[in-house]
């Protein structure tokens, strides 16, 4: 199955949607249509995932990014009621974007430059009655137990830090 | 086993100690009390510079014959100045005492690695004990302890009385340093230790610029004699590897004996001689020196820092001894100085820049005798020196001190050091008048006084050097050392002309003929207290009886009288003259008709001055006529000082302030380095700040470019 | 399939950079930022097609990291947003050391102003 044509096709037509979603979504003055599109280029994201036998990552993705962080953001630009478009003058001029448009384009250059190596064969997939989690919790508990104490630690210090900044002050 | 180990000489540390205890309480005392209750002007309380007076225009007869106040703990400084030195003069006769009579090899003791460099160069802090270094500290503790004690009758009423003794003790500590030093680098800091006092002292009453001028021009020209000093040091040691005097003594005989590099050494420390013993071409700072208290004078700029070119001189006759071509040079140089200066002694007026004069040209007859390799005859004459030169100045303070307070009681403005306004002494001072007699007596190398002795003694062996020894084989600035030695000879006989002749010239204005001083004053001239007259006549006696530690051989003498004090220096010296004089014991040629010779121009001097000179024909200071023709070149110094100031003072200083500071100081330094550093960082933090716009895009923009750098530089790989 | 995965994601890396440097809307940008963390997560799961599931274990701690940055990232626009009451980043300028309507622009200690003031900005410790 994985080598097939319809694999094929649809992990280009995921690939492409979230590119031309992405693209999308950095020229939207709305600021809530922007959101949006960029949950559509995440849940395409999501699909690449599942798609390269990451099947836990993908619905990590669905449910962290997709679903709570971009809500987060979704709720702050309703809270500040940033989402009409002419609320703010956001996009920068003409000049400015065919400059950053060049520099975009070079940086693009360097890394498919960069990225034109040989690479490695690829690893065999995992066996259909195989657990999706198995093959990450063995690395995550046992050789990078410690990063993941210290992110648990990181996300109490967001929690608190959040809370204390968007508290208003008396 | 030295033979001095465990005896008395172990105490040697000792003796620079005990003046610097009594440096420390007398500095604590004059720091902590700070006594103003003087005059504005310090020296108007003394009057030693005749520029002094001007304090006394407007008479302030409030308390003015009532006793000064003195300065607070009076009497502690008053014990505690003399006694250090007396404890130390009696430790020093307790270690004279414990030499055996012959002692080969120097006592050396040694108290801690002071300048430890590397391996190669361990200079410890070692005291030398041999012949020469303490007959060296019985004269300086000696002569010392009398003129602390007359300073004590001098300078009582002075506001300064503390810190006077506080120098003068520091003074003693740093001379002794000088004479005990077993290294080159630790007689350095008795010298350099020396040259400060000295400065110090110089400019003791500093409230008058004149002073504190004279002051700078010594510790300056002395300067220039150190730098020598120090290359003489450096040359030595990166050629003989030490720089202890038994360790260059042991090795300069590797290098090659009368080489261009043993004579640069000698000729490097000669320049230092020169400027501490002040001799041509430095001597210009010893007649200023005079701007100090006088028994400042007898001690340090007569008796003994001046000595200390001559003592240097003797210390290295290892290396001096093989050096013919820079013996020349010291013989020549002192006898040089020695007739320049009688010259221009025999017109001063001033009665303490005469004897000034004076004793630059005893010092040159010093150089003649360790120059020609006669060490001992040199040193003689140091001693000898010290005693009837120190009585000289101290008489001469006698005479200021009581004229000055002739002159303070009338509310005079005169110069109280000035011979025309002298004149008749000889009745108010009747001890004083004799006592410079016998100084002068001696000065002027009359037979049985003091000065006799050692003169013809150096006289004797310049006659000698000539007819034999290695001096004489040699050709300086290309003209035979025979030949140069002769000239040498009678240079020094017309120096000892000019001797008694100036010397004599200075008694008859002082204590001959009518007084000039002023018939108020009269009244008030009187003899000296016994304070400042009981180290004059102690001086006296020594100046009468000090030849007879070297009596010479033509008197038949019973053995034991004759000689002692070659017998004693000779482990010091002994080998040194020996190898200048081919290895025999020297003989005088015609001894008897020479000492003979030497007499009659000293009389021939005496008798000319008394007829030539009329006292009485003598005006006072304020009705003289300027002096004309080559008196008053003479009178002027032969404007060596204008010369000096022409040539090098103002081109230097020119230098120094139109290039070097207002060049490199304040352009190069201050405007381009410093202030141009500073504006640099200022334009290079102004070009940051402006980069920090504060803008987020900006810094992503920055980021960007940064990334597109290395992403670059990673594919450009 | 891993070339194809890692051109997508050097695309939307790309496209979130343009994002960056266009807009001046704070909250656009911090998407563009979580656009960008998503294209270099596509890198990691396609690396880790080679060598092993690592690669999925970074994504995890990426997202994580990521989760804490959007609460403290919008918790301070939403405080900027209450003080300047904009959260158009042409107008904030906080780290130059002032702010942009301060009164006495070009110093670095700006003089105290009575509260109310309609100058007072508050960008320094004198006017808090």
């Amino acid at each position: 199955m994985p080598n097939g044509f319809v694999y094929e096709f649809l992990f280009y037509l995921f690939g492409l949607t979230a590119i031309v979603s992405a693209a999308i979504f950095v020229t939207r003055r709305n600021a809530v249509a922007a959101a949006l599109w960029l949950v559509n280029t995440m849940f395409c994201l999501a699909a690449l995932y599942i798609m390269m036998d990451a099947q836990f990552v993908g619905a990590i993705q669905v449910l962290v990014y997709a679903g709570a962080i971009m809500v987060v953001f979704l709720f702050v630009v309703m809270l500040l009621n940033l989402g009409l478009p002419p609320s703010v003058a956001d996009i920068k001029s003409k000049g400015a974007r065919i400059i950053a448009l060049v520099a975009g384009l070079a940086m693009l250059a360097e890394l498919l430059v960069l990225a034109r190596q040989k690479l490695p064969a690829e690893l065999p997939w995992l066996p259909r009655e195989t657990s999706v989690t198995t093959p990450i919790t063995e690395p995550l508990f046992r050789t990078y137990l410690l990063p993941f104490e210290i992110t648990s630690v990181l996300l109490l210090v967001a929690i608190v830090g959040a809370v204390v900044l968007a508290k208003r002050r008396s | 086993m030295h033979p001095l180990a465990g005896s008395i000489a172990e105490l040697v540390w000792l003796l620079p100690i005990l003046p610097l205890i009594g440096f420390v309480i007398n500095g604590a005392i004059s720091l902590f009390t700070s006594f103003h209750a003087g005059p504005a002007d310090p020296s108007a309380a003394h009057g030693e510079h005749d520029v002094a007076h001007a304090g006394h225009e407007a008479p302030d007869t409030h308390d003015e014959h009532a006793a000064p106040k003195r300065a607070p703990l009076h009497a502690i400084v008053t014990i505690v100045g003399p006694l250090v030195l007396l404890l130390a003069f009696g430790l020093g006769v307790a270690i004279f005492v414990a030499m055996p009579s012959h002692m080969a090899t120097p006592f050396v003791k040694t108290f801690f690695a002071w300048m430890p460099v590397g391996t190669d160069l361990p200079i410890h802090w070692a005291f030398q004990v041999d012949q020469l270094s303490v007959m060296m500290v019985l004269f300086v503790t000696g002569v010392s302890a009398l003129i602390h004690i007359f300073s004590v009758g001098y300078m009582g009423d002075d506001p300064g009385y503390a810190r006077y003794f506080a120098f003068l003790n520091l003074f003693v500590a740093f001379m002794l340093v000088l004479v005990l030093g077993a290294s080159y680098p630790v007689m350095f800091v008795g010298w350099e230790g020396v040259g400060l006092v000295s400065y110090l002292l110089i400019g003791f009453w500093f409230n008058d610029k004149a002073n504190a001028d004279a002051g700078t021009k010594a510790f300056i020209v002395n300067r220039i004699g150190d730098f020598g000093f120090l290359i003489a040091m450096f040359l030595i040691w990166s050629n003989v590897g030490t720089l202890d005097f038994s360790g260059v003594a042991a090795g300069v005989g590797s290098l090659p004996a009368g080489g261009p590099l043993l004579t640069t050494i000698c000729l490097f420390m000669l320049l230092a001689c020169t400027g501490k013993s002040a001799q041509i071409p430095l001597y210009v700072w010893l007649p200023d020196a005079m701007a100090g208290p006088t028994p400042v004078s007898a001690l340090i700029h007569a008796a003994t820092m001046v000595t200390a070119g001559v003592y240097l001189v003797a210390r290295s006759s290892f290396l001096f001894s093989l050096s013919p071509v820079a013996c020349l040079t010291v013989a020549v140089i002192g006898a040089v100085t020695a007739l320049f200066a009688a010259t221009i002694g025999l017109k001063q007026w001033d009665i303490k820049k005469l004897l000034a004069y004076s004793t630059v040209s005893k010092i040159g007859y010093m150089f003649i005798g360790v120059g020609v390799g006669a060490y001992v005859a040199g040193l003689f004459h140091v001693i000898t020196h010290s005693f009837f030169k120190a009585l000289l100045f101290l008489g001469a303070g006698s005479v200021i001190f009581g004229m000055h307070a002739a002159y303070h009681h009338t509310h005079s403005t005169e110069d109280a050091q000035d011979m025309r306004n002298m004149g008749g002494l000889r009745a108010y001072m009747p001890l004083t008048f004799v006592m410079m007699w016998i100084a002068t007596l001696a000065i002027s190398g009359i037979p049985i006084f003091a000065g006799f002795f050692s003169k013809d003694e150096i006289l004797g062996s310049v006659i000698a050097r000539a007819a034999d020894s290695t001096l004489a084989d040699v050709h300086w600035l290309g003209i035979p050392g025979s030949a140069v030695l002769y000239a040498v000879y009678v240079l020094a006989l017309a120096g000892a002309f000019l001797t008694a002749l100036y010397m004599t010239r200075m008694m008859l204005y002082t204590f001959h003929g009518p007084n000039r001083t002023g018939v108020e004053e009269q009244a008030h001239l009187h003899e000296a207290p016994p304070l400042l007259t009981f180290p004059v006549v102690v001086l006296g006696v020594l100046s009468v009886l000090g030849g007879i530690i070297n009596l010479p051989a033509f008197l038949h003498l019973p053995a034991g009288w004759t000689g002692a004090l070659d017998q004693w220096l000779a482990p010091v010296v002994g080998d040194a003259t020996l190898h200048v004089t081919h290895g025999v014991a020297a003989e005088t040629p015609h001894e008897v008709a020479l000492v003979g010779l030497a007499i009659v121009v000293a009389i021939a001097g005496i008798v000319t001055a008394f007829v030539k000179l009329k006292p009485a024909a003598l005006v006072p200071k304020r009705d003289a006529q300027p002096a004309t023709g080559f008196e008053r070149v003479l009178e002027n110094k032969y404007y060596v000082d204008e010369l000096y100031d022409r040539t090098v003072v103002t081109p230097v200083v020119a230098v120094s302030r139109s290039f070097l500071w207002k060049g490199i100081d304040a352009g190069l330094i201050d405007g381009v380095l410093v202030n141009g550093s500073a504006w640099f960082m200022r334009g290079l933090a102004r070009s940051g700040s402006w980069l920090q716009t504060g803008q987020v895009g900006a810094y992503a923009w920055a980021i960007v470019i940064g990334v597109l750098a290395v992403l670059g530089a990673f594919t450009l790989r | 399939m891993v070339p194809e995965a890692l051109f997508f994601s050097a695309i939307l890396f790309v496209i979130g950079v343009v994002g960056v440097l266009t807009r001046r809307n704070a909250i656009i940008i911090f998407m563009c930022v979580e656009l960008m963390l998503n294209a270099v997560n596509l890198s990691f799961i396609g690396f880790s097609r080679l060598y092993g599931a690592s690669g999925q274990v970074f994504v995890i701690f990426v997202m994580s990291v990521a989760a804490a940055e959007a609460a403290v990232g919008l918790a301070i626009i939403i405080a900027i947003f209450r003080h300047h009451e904009t959260v158009d980043l042409k107008n904030i300028n906080l780290l130059k050391g002032w702010c942009s309507n301060c009164p006495w622009p070009n110093r670095v200690e700006c003089i105290r102003l009575p509260a109310p003031s309609p100058s007072w900005c508050g960008c320094c410790r004198y006017c808090r």
